[in-house]
């Protein structure tokens, strides 16, 4: 990738309790780039993703995004990000079209702008037809396309998608990944952490898998398959891939996904 | 403002508040029923029958004329009688109130049903005295009239003590908005945006103090037209109704941004308010509550309390002022309270 820098890590760190969760993480994302983060629970991939979206504090190390520092123009770097969380952030008792109008607006979005934004949102998740229902009254895959909606209305250059198919339909889930491929061909740059290996492979442009807090390999799907086999013919797949770098001991952690 | 509209519509949509109106007007309607009685039995001081006697050549007599038209002023008849009689003239029921001048002093007896009376009868005739003993004491008779205030019937005084009451349950809207927010986890999504903390504050601040005028207003209209009350200062009521609206909302919202949990933050916030309406006249009318003025004074239910009863009754109030001045005040601290509890809950 030849594009600008989005965003750079600098020796990113968090501890929680004095114990590190990620540990002098670097990275590198350009521009146009759809970049997947992997690693089993508890790697550091939320940490990681919440520090950059401003809702923790790194311990220590820096974010740059856009050429800017967070430390410096976090409010600016906000206001190009667009962040959809794992767990579905929208009101049950507000309607689709209300939603969306909620969280763009928070980005100073207003007036025609604002009604075209909740349109093109809704039409780009295929809501735009029940934009008068209730959020409440959605299934699993319409939640998360109202999810979406919500983080897409300000038109961000950035788009973090947090395991943004998690429980839902087959449908659902290729639906969400077409679309996350077509914001990219628009021009957002994505970094996209899932645990479905498959769904990393079909998008991702270049991929980094993160294991105890600290990022043990960095490339695009081939780079990553010639860390394990020579053989270029080999059939191996990423999540070969994935359990030879990381291990295939059990991640399971008490307190979730860190 | 998309924000606050949203949050509005969020409030409008809770069809239990509904509920909210329906029991104010049900426990006004409760309470100044049950304690009609009490407020006509309490509040009324009706004339009486007042006999008295003075020992032969007493230092007193000389305000006989003063005492019998100081009592006429008040609504009470005067009667002489001969010195001794006084005891008996009561209880056989000639006369309600009796006083007894000697050169020593004066002895005022009455029956049971009679202390009001008797209460002021040996009020005037201190002040009598006291007035009469360094001046010309026709000068001081207008001065002896008992001001009697005309007291709010039951349902005024319900009325108004439930809808300040209910003005500051009625914080309990936030907790609508504030709910969604915490079981979607829609805090953390604005914390990814531009939005200030300002902006998170008025977010639930003005919505709340919009959803508790509103609540308020319907339910203080409908115990108008259901019990017939009458209002006498209509603009100063709903201002001091309004700011109480204001002022509820700001305590809501620093209380649900500082306290994680909603659950917590309602069973404090119905502690607080059962407190403050304890000394503030929300239980017990204010005017026989026995305690303590200081305790009163940390009221904001009581400064409202009072001054609204008293500008329906008498038409003024000393308490409006301090009203309007605790309530501007509880809303103003509590701009930069809330707006450092939703940092806080920023930076966890």
């Amino acid at each position: 990738m030849e594009g600008k820098t989005v965003l750079k890590l600098n020796g990113l760190s968090k501890k929680f309790d004095g114990k590190t969760v990620v540990d002098h993480i670097s990275l590198d994302i350009k521009e146009g780039e759809i970049f997947g983060l992997l690693g089993p629970n508890g790697a550091g991939k939320s940490t990681t993703l919440n520090m950059v979206c401003s809702l923790l504090k790194p311990t220590s190390g820096s974010i740059e995004a856009f050429g800017m520092d967070a430390a410096k123009s976090m409010k600016k770097i906000k206001s190009r990000i667009g962040y959809i969380p794992q767990e579905l952030a929208i009101h049950g008792n507000l309607k689709a079209w209300e939603n969306v109008e909620l969280f763009t607006s928070l980005y100073g979005v207003k007036g025609k702008a604002l009604r075209s934004a909740i349109n093109d949102s809704l039409e780009f998740v295929g809501l735009l037809d029940k934009r008068n229902n209730f959020a409440k009254t959605f299934s699993g895959g319409m939640k998360r396309r109202l999810n979406i909606a919500c983080a897409i209305g300000h038109k961000p250059d950035l788009m973090i998608f947090d395991e943004p198919t998690v429980g839902i339909d087959p449908q659902s889930r290729n639906f969400i990944l077409e679309k996350i491929k077509e914001a990219n061909k628009n021009g957002a740059t994505v970094i996209y952490t899932s645990h479905y290996m498959e769904e990393v492979e079909a998008i991702c442009t270049r991929i980094a898998i993160m294991d105890n807090g600290r990022i043990i390999a960095t490339g695009t799907r081939e780079e990553l398959v010639a860390l394990v086999t020579d053989d270029p013919n080999s059939g191996i797949t990423l999540e070969e891939v994935f359990l030879t770098l990381t291990g295939k001991k059990l991640r399971d952690y008490a307190g979730g996904e860190s | 403002m998309k924000l606050i509209k949203n949050n509005l519509k969020l409030m409008f949509r809770c069809k239990p508040l509904v509920l909210f109106i329906l029991c104010l007007v049900i426990v006004t309607g409760m309470l100044s029923a049950v304690f009609k009685d009490f407020m006509v039995d309490e509040y009324k001081i009706e004339g009486c029958e007042v006999g008295y006697s003075f020992t032969d050549g007493c230092a007193y007599e000389p305000i006989k004329p003063i005492f019998e038209s100081v009592c006429e002023e008040n609504d009470m008849d005067t009667a002489n009688f001969v010195y001794g009689s006084g005891e008996n003239a009561v209880e056989s029921g000639r006369v309600d109130v009796f006083v007894e001048f000697t050169d020593d002093g004066y002895t005022v007896y009455s029956d049971g049903e009679h202390e009001n009376q008797a209460g002021i009868v040996k009020m005037l005739v201190s002040s009598i005295i006291s007035g009469a003993s360094g001046a010309q004491v026709g000068s001081y008779v207008t001065q002896y009239k008992i001001d009697v205030l005309p007291m709010p019937d039951s349902e005024l005084y319900y009325t108004i003590a439930y809808t300040v009451y209910f003005t500051w349950i009625a914080m309990i809207v936030l907790a609508i908005v504030i709910s969604s927010e915490r079981k979607n986890k829609i805090g953390a999504r604005f914390r990814t945006t531009p939005a200030s903390s300002l902006n998170i504050y008025m977010s639930r601040f003005i919505p709340s103090a919009i959803m508790i005028t509103f609540l308020i207003g319907v339910g203080i209209v409908i115990c108008t037209l259901i019990y017939g009350i009458e209002w006498m200062e209509i603009p100063m009521t709903a201002l001091i109704l309004f700011l109480g609206c204001v002022a509820a909302a700001a305590v809501a919202t620093v209380l649900f941004s500082l306290i994680k949990n909603v659950i917590v933050s309602i069973v404090i916030g119905f502690c607080v308010i059962m407190f403050f309406g304890f000394f503030g006249g929300s239980f017990c009318a204010y005017m026989y509550a026995p305690y303590a003025d200081g305790l009163r004074d940390f009221s904001p239910i009581y400064y409202m309390t009072r001054s609204l009863v008293e500008l329906n009754t008498i038409g003024s109030s000393d308490f409006t002022i301090p009203a309007i001045l605790v309530l501007c005040g509880i809303s103003v601290i509590c701009i930069p309270l809330g707006m450092a509890a939703v940092k806080l809950g920023k930076e966890e």
